[in-house]
C-alpha cells in the first residue's frame, strides 16, 4: 500500500504539469470588535495567514488541526464562499475570485461542498429525490427524465434504498442525511469536492460505512477531494497527503505515510501523541501539551507555537520560521526542525 | 479532602461491595404517541475507586441510565428497578434526599460546559455556589450575597466564611490545573476556553467531595490535546481522592487509555461488560466486535475498515428478538425470536448473546 500510493503519487504529478488547484499565500483576516462601547476599536483575526498548497488530479488532501486554526476558512476561500484578504486560488488555470457570475457558476458546478451538519446542510420542506434533482436543475443540466433517471442512480450508488427517496430529512438516520448531501454533491460529477468534518457528526459504525463509501467513489469517478477533519486517524485512513494547520498556518506537509509515522513539527508530534489507540495497557511516549492555543487575535511573535513548545529556543520567540521542503519530501516550519535537516 | 474516603473504604479486592448497584433498571418515557422504553432491565455495578467506561452509540441509553441514577429525567420519566448507593435506595428518596446526594455523594459533569455554566456569573460565584450547598459551611444565602466582581463586597458581607469559601474555589481551580485561579474566578464563562470551562466545571463537581463522579462525554466538544489534558486530570483525581468514576463516551480509544472496567450499551441494554482489557483482547458480542472493527486506527494504516451494515432501530421499532438480530452477521434463528440475557462467560465478563465469538479481532 504504501508504496503503491507513493508511486501513483508521483506519476500523477510527471504526467500533468498543472495542479487541479492552486491556492497561493492565501489570508484571510476578520474584521472584530474589540474593547467597551467607548474605547471600541476594530482589530484583524488572522483566521487563515499566509497559506500556499496545491492539489493534483485525483489527489486527496486532508487539512487538519484543532478548532480555530482556519481549517474551514480555507474551504470556504477555495469555494469563493468568501474572499480572501490577499492571495489567489487558481483552480483548471482560472483565478477563481472575480470571475464574472456567469463564468464562476459553470466553474462552481466543477467544485462541491459536504458540511458538517447534514440535516442543517439539507431542506427539510423538500424529499430526498428532489433535494438531489435540484443541482441539475439549478445548472440547467439534462431533460426532465433524465434528470430523475439521473438522480436515481446516484442515490443507489450511496447505497439508499428505493423507499428512502421520498421521504424527508427529519425522517433519515444521520449516516443516510449524509449520503443524501453526498449524493446531491455528485450528481453534477463535480472535479473538486470539498468534504468539512464530513463525519464528525455520526456515530462510528456509521462513520465507518460513509468513509467506505467516499474512498471507493473518489476512486471510480476519479475526483480530487479536500478532506478537512479533526480526527486525524480518519484522515490516515483517507488521505495521501495531510497538511497541518496551527493558527491560521500550515506547520507541516507531507504525504500521509510520512507524516504519521516520522512527525517533523512539534505540533504534530503532539497532536498525534494525544490520540488515544484502541488498545489497552498499549506503552507510549505522550507529549502532552501545556495550556491553550493563544487567541487568533493576539498572535505570539515568532513562531506561533513557540508559547506551548517544549522544544522552543530563543530564535522561535523571534522569527517567523517558514515552510520549507526537506530532503523527504515533506514541507514543515520549524526552526528547530530545519536546524536538523 | 481525602481524609473523607479515605476510612471507610478498604480497597481490598475480596471484602469489596459495589458503590452503586442497578438492577433491572428500566425507563420509559411519557410521550404524545404513546410510551417508549429506552431502558430495558439495565444491571450494572461501579465499584469504589474505579473508573467504569459506558460506551455505546447515540441513543444507546448511556446518558439516561446516569440520568435515571440522578433522577434528573423530569415527570414525564417512569423509572423501575432498584438502584442501590451504599445500601441505599435511591429511587425511594425524596425530594430533600436526593438534593442531599446529589453534589455530596455523586457529582455529574456534562459534555457541552459552555452551556452549563450560567454565562451571566462569574467562574468565582458559580464555583462558591457550588461549595456553599455541598458542604457545611454556614453561609448566608450565597445568591443573595456574593458580589461578583468586588472581592472586598464579599469579605464584609459574609466575614470569614466567605473568605473561606473563596479560599476553597481558589484551591479547587488550582488542583484541576487552572493556571492563575486567583484571576479566573473574576472572569465570565466567555472568556475561558472550552478546555478551562470544562476544568471548571470539574472542579464544581468536586466541591461537594462526591464519592462517585458521572462525567457525561466529557472530552467530545474538546480538541484531541485538550481531551489528552483533561483524561489525565480525571485519571490522576481518581488516584488522589479515590473517587469512583463513570465514563459515558462513544470513544472506544478513550476507554482503552482511560478505564478499568467497561459496559457496552446498545438500544437500552447492556450487551457486554467486563474489564477493559479482557474485552479488547477478545470481545464476545458481535457488536463490541463490529465496533471495534469499524475503527480506524491513528498508529497503522488500514486499506479498509469493516463497518456494521444498517443502522440503530428507532425505539418504536425495536425488533421482537435481541435489537442487534438485523444487523448481525452470525445472527441466529433464534436471535429473531427471544432476547437474550445477561450471563457471566468462562472469562469474567458478562455478556447478552446467543451466539458469543471467541478470539481477538485481526487488525
Amino acid at each position: 500500500m504504501n508504496t503503491q500510493v507513493g508511486a501513483s503519487h508521483v506519476s500523477r504529478q510527471k504526467g500533468n504539469g498543472m495542479p487541479l488547484l492552486k491556492a497561493t499565500a492565501l489570508m484571510k483576516y476578520y474584521k472584530i470588535r474589540r474593547g467597551g462601547w467607548l474605547a471600541q476599536k476594530k482589530v484583524d483575526l488572522k483566521a487563515v495567514d499566509g497559506v500556499s498548497f496545491s492539489i493534483n488530479k485525483g489527489e486527496t488532501l486532508g487539512i487538519v488541526g484543532e478548532s480555530g486554526c482556519g481549517k474551514s476558512t480555507i474551504a470556504r476561500l477555495v469555494l469563493n464562499i468568501d474572499t480572501p484578504t490577499s492571495g489567489s486560488v487558481v483552480f483548471k488555470g482560472r483565478q477563481i475570485s472575480g470571475l464574472p457570475p456567469g463564468e464562476w457558476r459553470k466553474l462552481r458546478r466543477q467544485m462541491q461542498y459536504v458540511f458538517q451538519d447534514p440535516l442543517g446542510a439539507l431542506d427539510p420542506r423538500m424529499n430526498v429525490f428532489d433535494q438531489v434533482v435540484e443541482p441539475l436543475l439549478i445548472h440547467n443540466i439534462a431533460g426532465v427524465s433524465e434528470r430523475r433517471d439521473k438522480a436515481a442512480e446516484i442515490l443507489q450508488a450511496m447505497d439508499l434504498k428505493d423507499h428512502t427517496f421520498d421521504r424527508y430529512p427529519f425522517d433519515l438516520s444521520g449516516g443516510e442525511r449524509q449520503r443524501v448531501v453526498l449524493a446531491r454533491a455528485l450528481v453534477l460529477d463535480p472535479e473538486l469536492l470539498v468534504c468539512d468534518e464530513p463525519v464528525s457528526a455520526l456515530d462510528v459504525s456509521i462513520q465507518a460505512q460513509v468513509i467506505n463509501l467516499l474512498a471507493e467513489l473518489t476512486k471510480r469517478m476519479g475526483l480530487t477531494m479536500i478532506f478537512i477533519s479533526h480526527d486525524l486517524s480518519i484522515v490516515r485512513h483517507v488521505c495521501e497527503r495531510v497538511a497541518v494547520m496551527y493558527l491560521g498556518k500550515i506547520v507541516e506537509l507531507a504525504r500521509g505515510e510520512l507524516l504519521f509515522d516520522s512527525p517533523a513539527h512539534p505540533y504534530t508530534r503532539a497532536l498525534l501523541s494525544a490520540i488515544p489507540i484502541p488498545e489497552p495497557g498499549l506503552k507510549r511516549k505522550r507529549t502532552l501539551l501545556k495550556g491553550d492555543p493563544p487567541s487568533p487575535v493576539d498572535l505570539p511573535p515568532g513562531c506561533r507555537f513557540h508559547t506551548r513548545c517544549h522544544m522552543a529556543r530563543q530564535v522561535c520567540k523571534e522569527r517567523i520560521p517558514e515552510l520549507k521542503p526537506s530532503k523527504e519530501g515533506r514541507w514543515v516550519a520549524c526552526h528547530v526542525a530545519h536546524g536538523k535537516a | 479532602m481525602n481524609a473523607d474516603h479515605s476510612d471507610s473504604e478498604p480497597l481490598l479486592k475480596s471484602q469489596r461491595e459495589p458503590l452503586l448497584q442497578l438492577s433491572d433498571l428500566t425507563v420509559d418515557f411519557d410521550t404524545p404517541t404513546g410510551w417508549v422504553r429506552c431502558l430495558y432491565g439495565v444491571d450494572m455495578e461501579v465499584y469504589p475507586g474505579e473508573i467504569l467506561g459506558l460506551v455505546g452509540e447515540s441513543g444507546s441509553g448511556k446518558s439516561v441510565t446516569c440520568m435515571a441514577v440522578m433522577q434528573l429525567l423530569g415527570p414525564r420519566a417512569l423509572i423501575r428497578g432498584n438502584v442501590r448507593y451504599r445500601k441505599q435506595d435511591l429511587l425511594g428518596f425524596d425530594e430533600k434526599g436526593l438534593t442531599q446526594m446529589r453534589g455530596r455523594e455523586i457529582a455529574m459533569i456534562f459534555q457541552d460546559p459552555m452551556s452549563s455554566l450560567n454565562p451571566v456569573h462569574t467562574i468565582g460565584r458559580q464555583v462558591i455556589e457550588s461549595i456553599t450547598y455541598n458542604t457545611d459551611t454556614p453561609v448566608l444565602n450565597p445568591t443573595d450575597t456574593i458580589g461578583d466582581q468586588v472581592e472586598g463586597v464579599v469579605e464584609e458581607q459574609l466575614g470569614l466564611t466567605g473568605q473561606a469559601a473563596r479560599e476553597e474555589a481558589r484551591r479547587l481551580l488550582a488542583r484541576v490545573g487552572i493556571p492563575d485561579p486567583k484571576q479566573r474566578l473574576r472572569e465570565y464563562p466567555h472568556q475561558m476556553s472550552g478546555g478551562m470551562s470544562q476544568r471548571a466545571m470539574i472542579a464544581m463537581a468536586l466541591a461537594g467531595r462526591p464519592r462517585l463522579l458521572i462525567a457525561d462525554e466529557p472530552t467530545t466538544a474538546l480538541d484531541v490535546t485538550i481531551q489528552a489534558q483533561i483524561l489525565e486530570l480525571i485519571r490522576s483525581l481518581r488516584k488522589e481522592l479515590r473517587m469512583s468514576i463513570i465514563l459515558i463516551t462513544h470513544d472506544l480509544a478513550v476507554v482503552a487509555e482511560t478505564c478499568d472496567k467497561m459496559a457496552v450499551m446498545y438500544c437500552g441494554r447492556i450487551t457486554e461488560k467486563g474489564s477493559v482489557k479482557s474485552i479488547f483482547a477478545d470481545p464476545h458480542h458481535p457488536y463490541t466486535r463490529g465496533l471495534l472493527a469499524s475503527l480506524p486506527r491513528i498508529d497503522r494504516r488500514t486499506d479498509k475498515l469493516h463497518p456494521m451494515k444498517g443502522s440503530v432501530p428507532a425505539p418504536h421499532e425495536m425488533p421482537q428478538g435481541c435489537a442487534f438480530e438485523p444487523r448481525c452477521p452470525v445472527a441466529l434463528e433464534e436471535c429473531k425470536l427471544n432476547q437474550p440475557s445477561l450471563a457471566i462467560g468462562p472469562d469474567g465478563h458478562s455478556i447478552a448473546c446467543f451466539n458469543p465469538q471467541r478470539g481477538g479481532l485481526q487488525q
